[in-house]
């Protein structure tokens, strides 16, 4: 199997890494990276928990070769730091097991990047392929509301 | 061995060609192991389930005209293979000359995957409930291929040969797929029916595109295509035609749909029983005709 | 008054989650790992004759390959030991050479990475010989069934018995008898987080397990078990957990991970091991919520009075026991709801099959319970043409009154206080005939039916029937004049519940002090003494009991000027006692939750299809310790009863799952979550609760799905006995 050189920047950090041909972007985070806020729920695309922003769009991390990444430039929960999606979520009581929250937070991140002002149908249509077991999404969806609320 | 071990994909070589000559004559060169590659969202899940093992992913996405998204008023809608769902659905000309197109892409998955899922890599995977189907059917889309002897077209009205199985052959790439500009005052709707409000596969889904056409003693030609309901994606021929040849009523609506529903060949899945398929295609037929319908007769 | 109970205060957990930095078993690396994964048997029923490993021992890259003759004590489980942790021959246990379920573990192999191992697990040859498979556990059931223990007269493994007054009295004073067949689906808890762990030497020497569960002792026993060494010699620890609802309460990677480091510290290799599993791997390698079969018939006087109720519960209890038997206890108490009948007969079943086990679930076997209860009480209304809030409460558990089991329940019932609550705020009102459903708004289309249904029930907090029941604190308090900080070692699990934040609330509380001057030690088996199971919604109460214990103690100690205070304290509640085996006579439980809820639902006529519009949650949490995490405990049990209701549908064939994966087995989304979710919040205290505080995690979730069928019923006027209530059910029901 091929290796292949890539040059990715994450959280805006420049990394040269060779990756093998099968390997997928969230194994080079979590594995080469060592960035494991973005987790691995299902590796088949379903259940959301490695989004990442692949130059500035959520895609499953799983779902992405890391050979195909070269020049991309990639954001994860580590890099949304300060980001007021955190602190909403935080208060608003979103958090339980905190499995899903990684990739809930970049998938609204992206949402609010495309759409500053989204109402609800529009924010749940956004998070759809975010499962989360645990909190039933009311207290999801309030924090998305406010943050970008804090943010116009 | 059924194994369900896999924590990532099975091995295989990522190979990034320079051109289309180089990708059509590689692929053809490894027919049977190499396979064309664009998101990946259906492919990678059937690698890791060990559907498909191929020894190489020949990706296409940066090919001469695969990111091309172009709208032509004269000659119509060009989207090429790598232009993502989420960018047809953002795309002002589709959104305003094709909504159907729109509606259809917005049915699929989730918005992280449709970042990576592709309407071509929709129509080359050639599944039965590909939701994006029906619409490239009834707008008829024709897909613009580069195999080893050059560019040709394949009309997507005789593309489809089985679940999975097309009209291409090794070494073909699908560069784009072409729309022609819809009929004038033309209406459409995408009905799905999931098992869950968005993210699933269809149980079953119907497409129905509707335009004036003073021609047909209906004075209107429906176009009605049914997934997940037979081997390939079915129009609906034997319900088109007893539509276009009388008044549209809500009686012959509901004849159309009965056929529709007696024309499908579904199977019982984990989705849904082949009963309850028949049943609710003639139910969504009903509804979309009539939807359809009052659109152009407000 | 208290000062930091009853507040919503920031989780302690949070900050470290929504950045990233949140550590669960899958994200453990530890220099020079070492990878393992496990063959899985992946057939329902089959003797494996023989194992051949050495292909899978020669490919380069593999360090060891384990088999049942590696296991020192080749057994686990956590009321029987009747599993293998291995199947296959050559240990020292008869039958493991016995495969009964498809998750059933064959071999381990640990190599340089996880590639390898899944490469040698495709090199291991096993020979075996399959035996016909039991899928049905009313099959399962007759003495013709071919049998899962060779050594065992029957499949049958557990039987209670409940005979209290006369039922022949009670049909015979009955103006009306209803009678129903009931059955309630498997579901798959589908935590975000599948199971993975690391295992190393720590630096006393001891086999280290770190992994997700949700009680660390008991891994811990159960590991001592089966590699036959003293406790002390294992250390399990608990990093963050993703998510567990009782199905991590079972052992799933903690055995094996032990026996690899110990096998291979034999061999002189001292490298840490991580395991992590698919989704795939997950669903088929832990137990589901058990389905149930239920057959039933109850009888009511005209003034709707119940007079008698009989009730046959059959479970599947899957391959083995797991908790089985302790949850058909539960089923079995509850299935004739939380009302006061004088005669009732029941007799319930556990069963094997060759299906995947049933286990713990959150409710425990309450919801197959409720849903048979709260339908009969449903169709009692109908046939009395009373409403379905009127008959409940003239029939509402009490203070007082005897349960069916011929004992009162603990001082502090709040039942019917509760079913009032939630009726009024579901808009029912009380006239001169009693309570009066309110008239629903129908929608526009004529393809669109609303109705609305109400449901209420009991759910025990803390180990039932005579289980020992018991909960560790230690308090140590720092300081010179003044107290600077508290550390509290306490080894209850935090599993997504907020139990971590409630525990310190809880101890701020009780030791006078700010929240922030607490520290928490948390589930480590060489720190924390025992605290019992995250299950049964018993830790805020237990925990909260031990940490006033030691909190009392501590401040003592300090007032004595003992610098440091360090105080344990054990807290052991009121003793419950087990059934009668002819009569069912037994203090099932100390203490209770109370709960009611209303449903408002939409009903496409054409499609099947169900939107729930609104639910209204009433339940007696005693004391709210965290109002903020209460609610979320509300709205995540409402949305995950609301998927075993309607949604997931869980699919085995002759004991093969056909429902793998997150899209074959489909839980909700954020778009198929009910439109409205009201939560009620009632503070009712229990006399013997922390600061009044009862358990609430499990309740919620009993009352949703007979409250949804009631509200199809009301809006279509058919009844459904079986869910989940998918499209194509609902339109079956409908037209037939």
């Amino acid at each position: 199997m091929s290796f292949h050189e890539i040059q990715i920047t994450v959280n805006g950090v420049h990394e040269r890494v060779s990756v093998k041909s099968n390997q997928t972007l969230m194994l080079l985070l979590r594995e080469t990276l060592a960035l494991t806020g973005t987790k691995n729920g299902c590796s088949a695309g379903e259940c959301g928990a490695c989004t990442v922003l692949l130059n500035g769009e959520a895609v499953n991390s799983c779902m992405v070769l890391a050979a195909e990444c070269d020049g991309a430039e990639v954001i994860t929960v580590e890099g949304l730091a300060g980001d007021p999606l955190q602190d909403a979520i935080i208060r608003h009581g979103g958090v339980q097991c905190g499995f899903c929250t990684p990739g809930v937070l970049i998938s609204a991140r992206a949402l609010l990047n495309r759409n500053p002002n989204p109402n609800d149908e529009e924010i749940k249509e956004a998070l759809v392929g975010n499962l989360c077991r645990c909190t039933g999404y009311v207290r999801i969806i309030e924090a998305v509301k406010e943050a970008a609320r804090l943010q116009v | 061995m059924v194994t369900d071990t896999h924590p990532t994909l099975p091995e295989f070589d990522y190979f990034r060609p320079e051109s289309l000559q180089e990708a059509s004559a590689f692929l053809a060169q490894h027919a049977g192991e190499a396979r064309p590659f664009l998101g990946g969202t259906d492919l990678f899940v059937r690698m890791r389930d060990g559907a498909l093992v191929p020894r190489y992913l020949v990706d296409v996405k940066h090919l001469e005209g695969t990111d091309e998204l172009r709208f032509d008023p004269q000659h119509g809608l060009t989207i090429g293979a790598a232009v993502c769902m989420n960018r047809v659905i953002a795309s002002p000309e589709v959104r305003r000359v094709y909504p159907l197109l729109a509606e259809a892409c917005r049915s699929v998955a989730s918005h992280q995957l449709r970042t990576r899922a592709t309407v071509v890599g929709n129509v080359c995977n050639a599944s039965p409930a590909g939701d994006t189907i029906g619409a490239c059917l009834a707008l008829d889309g024709v897909l613009n291929v580069h195999g080893t002897g050059g560019p040709r077209q394949e009309p997507l009205s005789a593309f489809f040969l089985g679940p999975g199985k097309t009209k291409l052959q090794p070494g073909d790439i699908v560069t784009s797929i072409h729309f022609p500009l819809p009929p004038l005052g033309c209406a459409g709707t995408y009905l799905k029916l999931g098992r869950n409000r968005l993210s699933d596969l269809s149980i079953v889904a119907v497409t129905v595109l509707a335009a004036p056409d003073p021609g047909l003693p209906s004075g209107c030609r429906f176009r009605i295509v049914l997934a997940s309901v037979a081997p390939v994606p079915l129009v609906a021929a034997q319900a088109e035609e007893y539509l276009a040849n009388r008044p549209v009523t809500s009686d012959s609506i509901a004849e159309a749909a009965r056929l529709a529903g007696a024309a499908c060949k579904p199977i019982d899945d984990i989705r849904g029983s082949a009963r309850y398929r028949k049943s609710m295609v003639k139910n969504l037929t009903e509804k979309a005709l009539t939807a359809v319908w009052n659109q152009l007769h407000p | 008054m208290t000062l930091t109970v009853g507040q919503s205060l920031i989780r302690v957990d949070a900050e470290a989650k929504v950045k990233g930095k949140a550590v669960y078993p899958g994200d453990i690396e530890m220099p020079d790992m070492a990878y393992m994964k496990i063959l899985f048997a992946n057939r329902p029923h089959a003797i494996i004759q023989r194992i051949d490993v050495s292909r899978a021992e020669q490919l380069p890259g593999v360090l060891a390959v384990f088999t049942a003759k590696d296991v020192p004590n080749n057994e686990y489980g956590l009321i029987s030991p009747d599993q293998p942790v291995l199947c296959g021959p050559g240990s020292n246990k008869a039958h493991a050479d016995h495969v009964r379920f498809i998750g059933d573990q064959v071999a381990l192999v640990v190599a340089e990475s996880e590639a390898i191992a899944v490469q040698a697990i495709s090199l291991i040859d096993v020979d075996y010989a399959d035996l016909p498979v039991v899928s049905d556990p009313r099959e399962a059931m007759k003495v013709q069934s071919p049998r899962l223990f060779p050594d065992r007269d029957s499949n049958v493994f557990g039987h209670y018995r409940i005979r209290k007054g006369s039922i022949e009295n009670g049909f015979k004073n009955a103006d009306v008898i209803v009678e129903g067949y009931y059955q309630t689906p498997v579901q798959e808890h589908a935590y975000l987080q599948p199971e993975a762990g690391v295992s190393y030497l720590d630096e006393e020497d001891r086999i280290t397990v770190v992994v997700a569960g949700q009680w660390v002792h008991e891994d811990q026993e159960q590991i001592a078990h089966a590699l036959g060494l003293p406790l002390e010699k294992i250390r399990v620890i608990y990093p963050a957990i993703g998510g567990a609802f009782g199905g991590r309460e079972d052992m799933s990677v903690q055995i094996v991970l032990a026996l690899a480091t110990y096998r291979l510290s034999q061999k002189g290799i001292r490298r840490p091991i991580k395991i992590v599993w698919s989704r795939e791997e997950s669903i088929i390698g832990h137990h589901k919520r058990h389905a149930y079969y239920i057959h039933t018939r109850w009888g009511a006087s005209r003034d709707g009075k119940i007079t008698a109720a009989e009730v046959e519960l059959i479970a599947d209890g899957g391959a083995y026991m797991y908790t089985s038997t302790k949850v058909l206890g539960n089923a079995t108490l509850m299935c004739t709801g939380p009302y006061e009948i004088p005669n009732v007969n029941v007799d319930s079943y556990a069963v094997y099959t060759n299906n995947i086990p049933g286990g713990a679930f959150r409710g425990f076997g309450g919801p197959q319970g409720a849903f048979a209860a709260e339908l009969q009480m449903d169709k009692l209304a109908e046939a009395l043409d009373m409403d379905p809030v009127e008959i409940r409460e003239r029939n509402i558990l009490r203070e007082g009154s005897l349960l069916s089991v011929g004992t009162p329940l603990p001082k502090g019932v709040s039942m019917d206080k509760v079913l009032e609550a939630c009726a009024l705020k579901a808009g029912w009102v009380r006239g001169a005939r009693g309570w009066q459903r309110p008239v629903v708004n129908q929608p526009e289309q004529a393809n669109k039916k609303r109705g609305i249904g109400f449901a209420c029930a009991f759910k025990n907090v803390g180990f039932s029937f005579g289980a020992p029941e018991n909960c560790w604190a230690t308090i140590e308090l720092r300081g010179k004049e003044e107290i600077d900080q508290a550390i509290l070692y306490h080894a209850g699990a935090e599993v997504g519940q907020g139990a971590h934040t409630a525990f310190i609330q809880m101890a701020a509380e009780a030791l006078g002090l700010p929240f922030e001057k607490i520290v928490l030690v948390a589930s480590d088996t060489a720190y924390t003494r025992n605290s019992g199971s995250v299950s049964a919604s018993r830790m805020t109460f237990m925990a909260g009991n031990s940490i006033r214990g030691a909190a009392a103690q501590a401040l003592e100690k300090w007032k004595n000027e003992e610098r440091p205070a360090v105080a344990t304290y054990q807290y052991l509640p009121p003793r419950t006692t087990p059934y009668d085996p002819e009569t069912g006579k037994s203090e099932p439980n100390f203490s209770y939750g109370y709960v009611a809820e209303a449903v408002e639902v939409e009903v496409d006529v054409e499609t099947g299809q169900l939107q729930v519009i609104n639910v209204i949650c009433a339940d007696d949490v005693g004391k709210a310790v965290n109002p903020q995490q209460v609610q979320g405990q509300i709205e995540g049990a409402v949305v995950q009863a609301a998927g075993y209701g309607i949604l997931e549908n869980f699919l085995q064939k002759d004991g093969l799952s056909l429902t793998k994966t997150l899209s074959t087995y489909l839980i909700p989304t954020v778009l198929d979550v009910p439109t409205r979710v009201e939560s009620v919040i009632l503070e009712y205290p229990d006399p013997i609760g922390p600061f009044g505080a009862r358990g609430m995690g499990e309740m919620p979730y009993l009352p949703f799905v007979p409250a949804l069928v009631s509200a199809v019923h009301n809006a279509s006027g058919c009844w459904f006995d079986q869910f989940p209530l998918i499209p194509e059910r609902v339109l079956e029901g409908l037209s037939s």
